[in-house]
């Protein structure tokens, strides 16, 4: 019984292989990877309405180029985690 | 233990050929199957009767391995093909990965374009039409309201400055 009980053990532990497939890190858009730029401010030199209005602006895109970066990031990953899933099905 | 290190070996048969292999197990099993019966029947053969232990001995370490190689190699092949089949669903995954990242790309790239110019648009805009309706009295700005404007612009810094303090 116990030679049986051995012969199982060593006929079974054929059946354990390791699988030699590495999937890789998807890299991301090189574009995603740049940082969100400081807003500017207003110089010793800019008091008037108009200057004000210009820092603004240039704020308000700097805000939308940044916000456009964050929403690429989730659409990014949205992307890989689908494609990783359905690679991994 | 043992189990372990005999699983252990099986990477050897990543190294050969499936036909090596195939030919390796089959011989062993042959082999074992063969010496086995002959164990039952070698005291009938007038030479071989004395060994007849050694034979059965023999035969069963034979057949042992050769069922656990058998097995091996079938588990191996089905490994493989599992392996194979993963390798090309990579292969489309990563080519559908760099599809993405282009899109992405150049999806990014038009808006910050699309940005810039309405920015400059407006700022042209701004210098062409709003300029002339500012009434001269308020176009200096107080100092108060440039110093909240920068400190707002700003506000960032107080978060850097808490996680500098937490560092330390």
């Amino acid at each position: 019984m116990k030679a049986v009980a051995v012969a199982v053990i060593l006929l079974l532990a054929g059946c354990a292989t390791p699988v030699p497939v590495k999937q890789t890190w998807p890299e991301a858009p090189t574009v995603l990877m740049e940082q969100c730029p400081q807003l500017k401010q207003l110089g010793a030199d800019q008091g008037t309405l108009r200057d004000l209005l210009m820092v603004v602006i240039e704020n308000y895109a700097a805000y939308y180029h940044c916000a456009g970066r964050t929403q690429s990031w989730q659409e990014w990953y949205r992307q890989q985690q689908k494609i990783f899933t359905e690679a991994n099905k | 233990m043992l189990p372990i290190t005999l699983n252990n070996s099986m990477w050897v048969l990543q190294l050969l050929p499936d036909a090596a292999i195939l030919w390796f197990c089959n011989i062993l099993l042959l082999l074992g199957t063969v010496i086995t019966v002959l164990g039952f029947f070698v005291q009938r053969i007038p030479l071989l009767y004395q060994y007849q232990l050694p034979f059965r001995i023999a035969g069963i370490v034979l057949l042992t391995a050769g069922v656990y190689f058998r097995g091996g190699y079938a588990v191996e092949m089905t490994w493989r093909e599992r392996v194979t089949e993963l390798e090309k669903q990579l292969a489309v995954a990563e080519a559908k990965s760099a599809e993405v990242n282009t899109v992405i790309q150049n999806r990014v790239v038009y808006r910050d374009r699309v940005i810039q110019k309405e920015g400059q648009t407006l700022i042209e805009y701004v210098d062409r039409e709003v300029v002339k309706t500012i009434p001269a009295q308020c176009d200096r700005l107080p100092p108060e309201l440039i110093d909240v404007h920068n400190r707002a612009a700003n506000i960032n810094r107080v978060v850097d400055e808490l996680k500098n303090k937490d560092a330390k």
